[in-house]
């Protein structure tokens, strides 16, 4: 105690005295500046391009093979298996085309990828070819940083044949019309926005078959509701825009214009969707999810009847059915209600682009994407992601996986009902959060739908102003 | 031992007598002190600021600027939208703050008692909530609010109240009680939304374990002597703490106060984590959790407003800049002995 | 030491009184700990229940332990090890580098006098007043420049000098009493060794406290690390959490036995460093 005390003061006088003792004490022994961290093992490697190249070279594809090793970076958002399968088709692509090297790197999610290839576009450094949302590609192009790659595809030796592009759905490959209307990127993936529906508690309506009409899914809904703490619909705490897209199509609307310049979704058709939307929460048919994926494990516990997916989330739901004991087991997949004739269905996802580099890099970056996009390769991605694959020969190759995924072979087919949203501006981002707030605000009793609808329109105005 | 008591004595006189005079003497060797310091922060941390500066003062897409001046911080602050964040930071600042800092200082004074056996358990147990990453934490807690299955609808359950709907619930605690009552009160009464309530009660938790083991260090760091000596005067209790702990402890809880005024300002993880584990849009409920840096962050990434959302960093910066010297002015004076 | 052991006799109400107080504040302190520590308790029987009884608040216990979901979630984010490896070492020097810089520069604004001091301080403050968001692409580009990428060194760097920790350790020796630093003065004694035998020793409470808040927060850094680094032998471990939340979905159970594993190591740093802390109390006497 006391004695502790003293005893280290000694101590430390002691020290302290003969510290001074010592003739006139070198004052500054330079401060340990050499940070004790540094010294690492791993030597500076520019695993970058070895020149930035900012200069934007003539698109003018080349037209061989390369001649020279070249290594391409590429950059995507799938983690764990599906970085796997990608990994495993760059060994693949390097059988074929022993010249070029593909290196995955996972660089986050989908916005952790975003900010990294912003800050790289910025840098002067981008990576050569990488995975994205279209609305995240129109800023990259925004930013003079995406070759355009209508001349690649056209061209005789390296590009696409005009059995390849008969056989690859146009809906996979991206023109964005506030860019001169060029493809800026393709997709070798796109999933669609689907409902998913218990049949056991359809029955309990008395519907033998998924509401093809809006009045027969009301139908379910009352039917449910006897049944306390049931809801039939759970939206997600942010809105749901992609849903919002599909009901709205699903009345014959749009969201934008052809050309994205101007608002359609507060025309009829979109006021229909928003009082549908208000109708499901007045009666209480509709509740608010508090965590994500909460209809997803509600659906597997069988505590909803309807869900409104996005297609890549099959591989969870059934993997959540079987993890809750397989308490449902009568479930599907069709397309949302309408009132036009022909089902539709939303199809979006994320997309490919190629950055501005070397022509070299360039060249063998959308080899790469062609391969990706190419039957067999395509058909291994599909079965690992449950994505659906770019072109119409892929189904062959999918035989036995569509047999054995009954779900999934249904949805196959409607691709040919397939719209997309309006994803391909840089406005997208803001006005799916203007659409999703829009919803909240309704669902929270906080709008009337046409208040709501106004205030997205002008939140969807400004954010096309800022686009352009 | 001489010398130990009559440094403690000199100490315990120390907020009594008038201090000595300093002999004020130029050291320049304190350059060199700092110099390490100052060359890794200028670096990575001072001169960025000036391309922030520039960035504010351009738009467009992020290597193709275009000059604008002042346009974006007149937008800024002739728009409502930068209000309505200003007034949800500030409001999450007096949510969080005062509880923690108080909570922070009660839980380490307690701790501080010299009979209290088990202090490093209790220490690393307060402590605890600060060491996991706000993203885990964050997941737990949303859990702990979720409106149907979770612990906290559980416990007014069990006392007869109404459940919540918490991290999803857009109206105002004032709208909410209102409407309990039968009452109507008018929009600016409705205060914080239930929300941004709850994302504080959670910040609160995080950050207790915080302030408890700076005040527990700066506590530690008053010379045992001061207590003796003034025991042996016949002070005890609330005085020991009123005239040795609370003059003592100043700078610490300037610096706890200044940190924690800096951090609620800017607080962002919290808010960013918690929205996104209860399924929410970015400041969502509607908005109501919007704070500046999520107003800001939602700008520069879902927006690609580089120079705007910069302009809002910097207006931000320039209010915490201006609550800082403040507190020096101050606070700071009173406690820089 | 006599002017210590003056005490007055110690009465059986006193005992009583301070019986009872000592009951209070021990039971304040365990509500406290109680609330601290409950959402990790929760965190800790979900991560071992089933995925239907995960999200049933009714049972709070397990029917079924099922510690297989760590294996399970061990396996899912894959290169643990060497994400652990990684982490720990930027931590580390990181720690090293912040506990240099900050203790120099800190003695200086405490302790010494020099033209400007004041305004560099404040200087140093208003870096932290803007966000870490606005400051990502600059930084980017210069570690970009200096051929960082993919090297510990743009882990490291930027963050061994921290305002922060200067700020904390120049309030904590502030507080040590002006007057044992005149008195090594008079004597003649340089800074740096009146810094390196008197303050240092003294502050070892604040010192490991401010090691701990730069040991953590190099820990839970996570966009920094995923824009400098491609490699993946590279990241750390909050990487590897981020990409399995996002896997994860629905699997709450899994996610918060990943999140627990991930908490660990940090905890047990965390109770080792618990001893220098007592032992820096004990230094300083307070245990009298």
């Amino acid at each position: 105690m006391k004695k502790y005390l003293a005893l280290t003061l000694l101590l430390m006088l002691a020290v302290f005295i003969a510290a001074c003792a010592a003739p006139t004490p070198a004052p500054t022994k330079p401060p340990a500046v050499q940070p004790t961290a540094a010294p690492t093992a791993v030597p500076a490697k520019p695993t970058e391009a070895p020149k930035p190249t900012e200069a934007p070279k003539p698109t003018v594809a080349p037209t061989a093979a390369p001649a020279k090793p070249v290594e391409i970076q590429f950059w995507t958002s799938q983690s764990q298996l599906q970085d796997e399968a990608l990994k495993k088709l760059a060994a693949e692509f390097k059988k074929q085309n022993p010249n070029i090297t593909v290196v995955v790197t996972y660089q986050g999610s989908y916005s952790d990828a975003y900010k990294k290839i912003t800050a790289a576009i910025a840098a002067g450094s981008p990576p050569d070819i990488a995975i994205g949302y279209p609305n995240t590609i129109a800023t990259y192009i925004k930013s003079d940083a995406i070759v355009p790659l209508d001349d690649y595809m056209k061209d005789p030796k390296i590009g696409f044949s005009d059995a390849d592009l008969k056989d690859i759905f146009p809906a996979f490959i991206d023109k964005y019309p506030l860019y001169g209307n060029k493809v800026y990127s393709l997709a070798f993936m796109r999933s669609m926005e689907v409902m998913v529906y218990n049949a056991d508690l359809l029955k309990q309506a008395g519907l033998a078959k998924p509401p093809e009409t809006y009045e027969d899914f009301l139908k379910v809904c009352a039917a449910v509701s006897k049944q306390p703490g049931l809801p039939c619909y759970e939206m997600p705490g942010s809105g749901a825009a992609s849903t919002f897209a599909t009901w709205v199509f699903s009345r014959g609307g749009d969201l934008l214009s052809p050309d994205f310049k101007s608002v359609l979704f507060d025309k009829q058709a979109g006021l229909d969707s928003m009082n549908f939307l208000n109708e499901l929460f007045t009666k209480k048919y509709a509740i608010l999810q508090a965590k994500s994926y909460q209809d997803q494990t509600d659906f597997a516990l069988g505590k909803v009847p309807f869900t409104f997916s996005s297609t890549a989330g099959l591989p969870y739901y059934i993997k959540a059915i079987k993890d809750a004991g397989n308490k449902v087991t009568n479930w599907g997949l069709a397309p949302a209600p309408r009132t036009i004739k022909d089902p539709v269905v939303n199809v979006y996802g994320p997309s490919t682009a190629i950055f501005k580099t070397t022509p070299e890099k360039q060249q063998a970056a959308f080899l790469w994407l062609k391969f990706l996009m190419s039957k067999d390769a395509n058909a291994e991605w599909v079965k690992t992601t449950y994505y659906f694959p770019a072109r119409a020969s892929t189904k062959e190759a999918l035989a036995d996986f569509i047999k054995a995924n009954p779900l999934y072979g249904n949805a196959y087919e409607w691709l040919k009902y397939g719209r997309s949203e309006p994803q391909f501006t840089p406005a997208w981002e803001p006005i799916r959060n203007a659409i999703g707030n829009a919803m909240v605000a309704v669902a929270n009793g906080k709008a009337t739908p046409e208040q709501a609808l106004q205030d997205a329109v002008k939140k969807a105005n400004d954010a096309i102003a800022a686009a352009k | 031992m001489p010398q130990s008591a009559t440094t403690a004595r000199i100490a315990a006189r120390m907020d009594v007598l008038p201090r000595a005079p300093t002999r004020r003497r130029i050291q320049w060797s304190g350059y060199l002190y700092i110099l390490p310091a100052f060359v890794i922060i200028a670096t990575f941390h001072f001169i960025p600021v000036f391309y922030a500066i520039y960035i504010s003062l351009h738009k467009g897409a992020i290597n193709k600027f275009v000059f604008t001046g002042f346009d974006h911080y007149l937008r800024a602050l002739g728009g409502e939208e930068f209000w309505n964040a200003l007034i949800t930071t500030f409001m999450y600042a007096g949510l969080t703050m005062p509880f923690t800092i108080a909570l922070g200082l009660f839980f380490a004074y307690l701790l501080y008692q010299p009979f209290v056996k088990a202090r490093g358990l209790f220490r690393a147990i307060f402590f605890l909530p600060y060491v996991v990453s706000t993203v885990g934490s964050s997941i737990i807690w949303a859990w702990i609010f979720d409106p149907r299955s979770g612990l906290a609808n559980w416990l007014l359950r069990a006392f007869g109240l109404q459940p919540l709907r918490w991290l999803i619930e857009p109206s105002g605690i004032g709208e909410l009680l209102a409407k309990n009552m039968g009452w109507t009160i008018p929009t600016w009464a409705s205060g914080p939304s239930l929300a941004l309530v709850a994302i504080s009660i959670f910040s609160i938790w995080q950050a207790m374990g915080y302030d408890i083991v700076i005040f527990l260090a700066g506590l530690t760091n008053i010379p045992s002597e001061l207590y003796e000596a003034a025991r042996i005067d016949g002070a005890s209790g609330w005085t020991l703490f009123r005239h040795i702990t609370v003059p003592l402890l100043a700078p610490t809880t300037f610096f706890v106060v200044v940190i924690s005024v800096i951090g609620s300002l800017q607080s962002f993880n919290h808010i960013f984590t918690m929205n996104h584990a209860a399924a929410q849009s970015l400041g969502g409920p509607l908005g109501s959790t919007s704070t500046l840096t999520v107003y800001m962050f939602d700008q520069l990434y879902t927006h690609a407003n580089y120079g705007y959302a910069t302009a809002i960093a910097i207006l931000l910066s320039l209010i915490i800049l201006a609550f800082t010297l403040f507190n020096f002015r101050f606070l700071g004076r009173r406690v820089q002995y | 030491m006599a002017w210590t052991t003056v005490k007055r006799p110690v009465t059986s109400v006193d005992r009583l009184k301070s019986l009872t107080g000592q009951t209070a504040i021990y039971a304040i302190l365990t509500l406290g700990a109680l609330w601290a520590l409950f959402p990790f308790a929760w965190m800790v029987l979900t991560s071992l229940k089933g995925y239907t009884e995960a999200y049933a608040v009714e049972t709070f216990l397990p029917t079924r332990w099922l510690f297989s979901n760590y294996i399970d979630a061990w396996n899912t984010v894959g290169h643990f090890p060497r994400y652990f490896a990684n982490t720990l070492f930027i931590a580390l020097c990181t720690v090293a580098g912040v506990l240099t810089t900050s203790t120099l520069a800190a003695y200086a604004f405490a302790r010494m006098d020099f033209p400007g001091r004041d305004a560099l301080f404040m200087v140093l403050l208003a870096t932290m007043m803007i966000p870490f968001e606005v400051t990502l692409i600059p930084n980017f580009i210069l570690v970009r420049n200096l051929k960082w990428v993919d090297n510990y060194a743009a882990l490291i760097i930027p963050w061994i000098a921290s305002a922060f920790s200067i700020f904390l350790l120049r309030q904590f020796f502030k507080s040590i009493p002006q007057e044992l630093f005149d008195a090594a003065v008079i004597d003649g004694c340089s800074h740096l060794r009146f810094l390196l035998t008197i303050v240092v020793p003294l502050s070892r409470p604040a010192l490991i406290t401010s090691g701990l808040f730069t040991f953590l927060a190099s820990w839970n850094s996570l966009m920094w690390a995923i824009l400098v680094t491609n490699k993946p032998e590279m990241r750390p471990i909050q990487v590897g959490m981020a990409a399995f939340i996002g896997e994860a979905g629905t699997q709450v159970q899994l996610l918060l036995a990943a999140v627990t594993i991930s908490v660990i190591p940090v905890v047990l740093l965390y109770l080792v460093l618990q001893r220098w802390f007592i032992e820096g109390i004990a230094t300083v006497g307070i245990r009298g």
